[in-house]
């Protein structure tokens, strides 16, 4: 497994140093530095080999974190875990950047110890490591044998002892729309990203089954999902047999499921883009539909048209919703909607002055690109069917639940 | 310059971005504003230079700029120099060389180097240096040529000028026209500031390069330059680094020197001894400051290296080698390296290479050198310092670092190797044992080349056959065998494998077993290989026909191709059923034709500088003789014409070795068609495949026209034609006595010939005096993208410029007994001339009609017997008689010709005409 972990400021230079295993020396930090911070542009892979050595790297924030590992590992596993390593320092520290990892150099070496031994990842839980991994804003709360037996118990993830006077869980479905539509206007590629998000306030140790319009399980009158991932609570073995979604949740919020859905997908808008390149100028007309109920809306939209890299003046008209101008720093059109009802339609004329060039390139034209959030809308029509709690003492439980839409790569060719 | 706010604040703001994105932003953002602005008329001067600024700041980060060339023209056309300044630096950064704006550049250049200010020549020539585009090349080297002749001019300007101009040469030799004026800048050589010199110097050197002749006159001004800086001390202070008088001048000079060959008058020689002498005396004493050690040793390695070019007394260069001995144990890594490559160049052309050999020990040891180029230069050393004395013990070492040095340095390690071995082997087991480690040690990252060599070599040597099978065979019954290994023993057994067949443990069936237990874990390539083997053992040893039938049917159904075919045709021709067959098709290889081995010339070919020239390769003596040869006795062919060379100058690299045998006949041809038409007027010059040329000729002594036809015989046009007709070796003489000029008034020629078209071309040629060499046409002419440059002698000698005259029969001896006793010129020659029957005298008078004499029918006794007399005019009006008898003896096969003219050099070109006429028959 992984031989190293590393992390290094923007410029290169080596924060956090811990290595789990001997078959590297300290040194191969700046074989890393050398021949992927130092060359940047050149390497684009994540994964980097070597010689020998593999290295696995994320960037984040201002930070470089960085896994060396010597054999054949599961590079999805030191994503995950790399990516776990960020979630652990955002918890602990508000904000995972330079300044925090240099004001805080003990407890994330401290933390590195925890969840990596001899390169094998451990326990990776906030909440749990926060029971023993402690500073002063970050306090345990439980007494040192509890610890033990939590950590070393069935539920891991979560307290024996939690008490609330109101039990709520709260359930957030949020996807994400990817597309990939051609000049002519055919659907190249469109998927749904989902992700299901759940806050829970309950006491006890309850007992929590949740269901979903899951084809399999309506008898297709429901929605294709697959490639469900769960968070470690979710009792996998029972979802195998009749795909039901039961578990014990952490306390707070926690990320219950992913999945994808690439079938019958509702387009929340519809572009209709006409771009004409006429000699030294370039002529636009966009029209935007919004393909959802009347009774919804998207807000924060923003729609990105490039223009082409030798631009001078452009002179814009929007008929409808927004306000749209140009943005040299992007090369593009940018049109902002704040706001969007269900069903209307607003579109843009825009005419584009080109400056003379010394060697005419032809204009790449890259995809209109679009940027938007439908609250209570979902793409992929999946739907909370119900969330049941089961505790001993059988209390009363107030569920909510909240679906957003927003955009992935949502990209109209022209 | 003005500091420019919005620049500052601009490069600012891109220094603080933190990521390229960020970045990327931000110049969006700034190349946006800028075309707005460049859009809109009336910026100001200030405004357009901070733009252009930015415009160039961006692009030097990478940035794609296509916009703004025309704003840098005009600030470069501005009147002011800070606009001027910003303006050239844009045009040499921004503009690409094929751009428009060329046109626009190149008058303000002009402009600024003809008349402003000392500030603006500078800035424009530094501009040209770096546009440097064919077309300024073309048309401003006149006058940056006259910047630096100029008197006026003041010495930076003049120095620029000289850089300029080594640019310009340096990027198109030939657009500068280099030829007419190097000898121009000699005497700026001497000029009284150092750094005037100094450009100069290296101008010098470059054209030295090219035109060895022209700047002959360049060694004296080097060698006087030098006396004064070492042996007189004459060196302004500014000059002065470190107590050394003006280093870098005297580098470049001892540079040069190499480029030529030794002073001929002594005293310059001694001169230069001395200096050589006072430098390696004063190299001696180790210089205590790093700044000062690497200026006197810097002028040191020049002045061994002038002194092996020399080959100056073997006193001093054993000196000097002692010297190296000292610097090659240096603890300065680069003090290191120059002593080897210093000391792998005197060993190069040293005559003894005893002195160097007292180092072998330390040279050695820098094989393991921490510096990799260190380590080069050590194997580069050792290869030049090796003979059949200590061939063994230094490729013993070599084969002892093969495996611990890094790739690159293994493959020339093992070429290396594989030549010493070759050229110093004095007993053949030795050669086998080292080869076979050899590929053994270093076999991937060895060419094909070298196995193919060794399997040459054991076909070309009787004595070596036999235990380079039973090598062959104990390698195929090594646990581990290497490809090229595997690939030397299946060929050598398959030829040999007889020899051995007698002895234990080699039985057929044995080697046959050896083989194919390798088979399955080579490449496809060695098991093709193999597969000929078997396929020869089905022929060598018939006993174990069928177990190699069985090993050729399995590969039938090989799945490569190559293999298969292999197999199916080996398996058909073992089980045809005829006795002839296989024996004739297995016969033995005969040795390979000995040419240059192939490992040398890819040794060579590694070769590339850019630079300056190298005077010497590593590797020995013998090469470098050769190549010294090959050098200054390049072109005899062109030196005279009628020592019965052929008109070809030879246009293949010297260094590549013997022409190719398929040029032959070719030579041949062009050298009949010359030779027919020195006596017929028109005809062929020149049949090639892709063009031919053909000539025509009128003669009115002492004038004469001649026209040229070019004719495209391939199957794509040619462009790019220039005909030109001249004489060689009269460049600087004021009076030649021969003048070729094409005539006036006639048609250009095209730029372009498609297939079977034809170009033509006249040329007026008047004979002033009698001369000996023809002048000589050079062709050139691109045909599908190749250009091909033809040099041909014209067939224009002093003979065509004579008319026949008519004289009495009687007079005719009389004529040739005075002209025999005034012993002006006579010229005989016996010839072979098998080619004469009995009644080919009608020929033989055609031949001599041909050539303007006219023929005197009946004064000599003999009625064969030819007499003729003719008469050469020149401009000047001098005429010169010339009498010619001509004696075939057909039944001896021989014809004597005896030619007495007023004119020795006439009576000689005559008979050498003649003899080339029968020479082509």
């Amino acid at each position: 497994m992984l031989s190293a972990v590393f992390i290094y400021n923007q410029k290169g230079e080596v924060l956090i140093s811990r290595l789990y295993r001997h078959d590297v020396k300290r040194s191969v930090a700046d074989v890393f530095r050398v021949h992927v911070i130092a060359s940047v542009g050149a390497v684009r892979s994540p994964v980097t080999t070597l010689g020998s050595t593999t290295f696995f790297h994320i960037r984040y924030d201002n930070l470089w974190v960085c896994a060396v590992a010597r054999h054949n590992v599961n590079a999805a596993l030191v994503f995950e875990f790399l990516y776990r390593v960020l979630g652990l320092g955002v918890s602990y520290f508000g904000r995972f950047d330079e300044s925090a990892v240099k004001s805080n150099f003990v407890l994330v070496y401290e933390l590195l110890d925890e969840v990596l031994d001899f390169g094998y990842p451990q326990n990776m839980e906030v909440d749990t490591l926060k029971l023993y991994v402690t500073t002063e804003s970050v306090r345990s709360r439980v007494e040192a044998p509890q610890i033990t037996m939590q950590a070393t118990g069935a539920t891991t993830w979560r307290r024996q002892d939690i008490v609330y006077k109101k039990n709520e869980a709260f359930v957030d479905v949020i996807e994400a729309v990817n597309l990939l539509v051609s000049a002519k206007g055919t659907v190249l590629r469109s998927d749904v990203q989902g992700q299901i998000v759940m806050r829970s306030f309950l006491s006890g140790m309850p007992e929590c089954k949740f269901g979903l319009n899951d084809k399999l399980q309506m008898d297709h009158a429901g929605v294709d999902i697959a490639d469900c991932q769960f968070h470690q609570c979710v009792r996998l073995g029972k979802f195998d047999v009749d795909r039901t979604i039961s578990f014990i949740p952490p306390d707070g919020e926690f990320e219950l499921m992913r999945y994808r859905a690439t079938d019958t997908i509702n387009l929340p808008f519809k572009v209709l883009p006409v771009v004409r390149e006429r000699g030294r100028t370039v002529e636009y007309e966009v029209l935007i539909k919004a393909n959802f109920s009347a009774k919804l809306c998207a807000t924060n939209m923003v729609v990105t048209v490039p223009t082409p890299p030798s631009a001078t003046t452009c002179r814009i008209k929007v008929t409808g919703a927004g306000k749209a101008k140009y943005d040299p720093e992007e090369n593009a059109l940018v049109w902002r909607i704040s706001r969007l009802q269900g069903l209307q339609e607003t579109s843009l004329t825009a005419v584009v002055d080109l400056a003379p060039m010394a060697k005419p390139v032809p204009w790449s034209r890259p995809p209109i690109s679009l940027d938007f959030q439908v609250l209570m809308f979902t793409a992929s029509g999946l739907l909370v069917r119900f969330l049941k709690v089961f505790e001993k003492s059988n209390y009363h439980s107030v569920k909510w639940v909240r679906y957003m839409t927003k955009a992935g790569s949502y990209q109209v060719r022209i | 310059m003005a500091p420019m706010k919005g620049l500052t604040v601009f490069i600012a703001d891109l220094r603080k971005c933190r990521s390229h994105e960020e970045e990327e932003r931000r110049v969006n953002k700034e190349l946006a504003n800028i075309r707005t602005k460049f859009k809109e008329a009336g910026l100001n001067s200030y405004n357009r230079k901070k733009y252009v600024c930015k415009l160039v700041y961006m692009s030097l980060l990478g940035y794609d700029v296509q916009f703004g060339h025309k704003e840098a023209v005009d600030l470069a056309s501005s009147a002011k120099y800070s606009e001027k300044q910003i303006g050239y630096l844009a045009v040499t950064l921004l503009l690409p060389e094929d751009s428009g704006y060329m046109r626009g550049v190149l008058a303000a250049l002009r402009r600024d180097i003809n008349g402003g200010d000392d500030v603006s020549v500078c800035v424009a020539l530094a501009a040209v240096s770096n546009v440097a585009t064919r077309e300024i090349a073309e048309a401003l080297t006149e006058e940056i040529l006259n910047q630096l002749l100029s008197p006026s001019a003041s010495t930076f300007v003049k120095k620029k000028a000289a850089l300029c101009l080594l640019r310009l040469l340096r990027r198109f030799p030939d657009a500068a026209g280099a030829h007419a004026w190097a000898a121009r800048v000699i005497p700026y050589m001497g000029h009284r500031d150092a750094g005037v010199t100094l450009a100069v110097t290296s101008l010098a050197t470059a054209l030295a390069q090219q035109y060895p002749d022209a700047m002959r006159k360049a060694a004296a001004f080097a060698v006087r330059r030098l006396k004064s800086l070492v042996l007189d001390g004459e060196c302004p202070t500014d000059y002065m680094y470190y107590t050394v008088a003006a280093p870098w001048l005297q580098v470049k000079l001892l540079r040069l020197l190499q480029y030529f060959p030794a002073p001929e008058s002594a005293e310059l020689r001694t001169l230069l001894l001395r200096i050589l002498r006072h430098i390696i005396d004063a190299g001696q004493d180790a210089p205590r400051e790093l700044q000062q050690m690497n200026a006197q040793y810097s002028i040191l390695f020049e002045a061994i290296g002038l002194g092996i070019h020399l080959d100056v007394d073997q006193g001093l260069m054993h000196e000097s080698a002692a010297l190296l001995g000292r610097f090659i144990t240096s603890r300065e890594t680069n003090v290191r390296y120059l002593g080897l490559e210093t000391m792998a160049h005197l060993a190069a052309y040293i005559d003894s290479l005893a002195p160097l050999k007292r180092f072998q020990g330390v040279i050695t040891q820098a094989l393991r050198d921490r510096d990799v180029s260190v380590r080069r230069r050590a194997l580069d050393l050792l290869y030049s310092m090796c003979d059949v004395d200590n061939a063994k013990p230094v490729v013993g070492e070599l084969l002892r670092h093969m495996g611990g040095a890094d790739l690159a340095l293994r493959e020339e390690m093992a070429l290396k190797v594989a030549i010493l071995t070759e050229k110093y082997a004095t007993e053949y087991a030795w050669y086998i044992d080292v080869m076979m480690r050899l590929v053994a040690l270093a076999g991937e990252h060895l060419g094909d080349e070298v196995w193919h060599r060794i399997v040459q070599v054991v076909l070309g040597n009787e004595e070596l056959q036999l235990y380079a099978c039973t090598i062959a065979l104990q390698a195929l019954n090594a646990p581990v065998c290497h490809e090229s290994a595997f690939k030397v023993s299946a060929y050598v057994l398959g030829e040999f494998g007889h020899l051995i067949a007698n002895a234990p443990d080699s039985a057929p069936i044995d080697q046959l077993k050896a083989l194919q237990s390798k088979m399955p874990s080579v490449s496809l390539q060695a098991r093709a290989v193999a597969l000929t083997t078997v396929a020869k053992f089905t022929n060598l040893f018939p006993e174990i026909k069928t177990a190699c039938l069985r090993v050729l049917d399995r590969h039938r159904g090989a799945l490569d191709a190559e293999l298969q075919q292999r197999a199916c045709e080996y398996y058909a021709l073992a089980t045809v059923e005829s006795d002839a067959l296989l024996p004739t098709v297995f016969e033995e290889m005969p040795p390979f034709a000995e040419r240059q081995s192939a490992l040398v010339s890819r040794l060579l070919k590694q070769e590339g500088d850019t630079e300056d020239q190298r005077t010497w390769v590593p590797g020995g003596r013998d090469i470098n003789r050769e190549r010294r040869a090959q050098q200054t006795g390049e072109n005899p062919a062109e030196a005279d014409v009628l020592d019965g060379k052929d008109g070809e100058l030879p246009q293949s690299d010297p260094a590549d070795g013997p022409a190719d045998p398929a040029e032959e006949p070719s030579i041949t041809e062009s050298r009949r068609h010359y030779a027919r038409l020195l006596w017929e007027s028109d005809g062929i010059l020149y049949d090639g495949d892709e063009v031919q040329i053909g000539l025509m000729a009128q003669y009115k002594p002492p004038a004469g026209r001649v026209g040229v036809f070019l004719g495209n015989k391939a199957a794509g046009a040619i462009y790019d034609i220039s005909i030109q007709a001249f004489v060689k070796d009269s460049k600087d003489d004021k009076d030649p006595p021969l003048s070729v000029q094409e005539s006036p008034g006639q048609s250009p020629l095209p730029a372009s010939l498609l297939p079977l078209g034809q170009a033509r071309i006249y040329f007026d040629v008047t004979c002033h005096r009698v001369f000996a060499t023809a002048p000589t046409l050079r062709i050139s002419y691109t045909q599908a993208g190749a250009p091909t440059v033809l040099e041909l002698q014209l067939p224009v000698t002093c003979v065509h410029f004579m008319a026949p005259v008519t004289i009495a029969v009687s007079d005719f001896f009389a004529r040739w007994k005075q002209l025999g006793e005034a012993e002006l010129g006579e010229a005989q020659s016996v010839l072979k001339t098998p080619f004469l029957e009995e009644r080919s005298g009608e020929w033989l008078r055609g031949v001599v009609g041909g050539m303007g004499f006219a023929l005197i029918q009946g004064a000599d006794p003999a009625p064969d017997n030819i007499v003729a007399v003719g008469i050469a005019t020149c401009e000047s009006g001098e005429r010169f008689g010339c009498l010619m008898r001509v004696e075939p003896k057909p039944s001896h096969s021989l014809t004597r010709i005896t030619v007495r003219a007023t004119n020795d050099m006439l009576a000689k070109a005559v008979a050498t005409n003649i003899a080339m006429i029968f020479d082509s028959k």
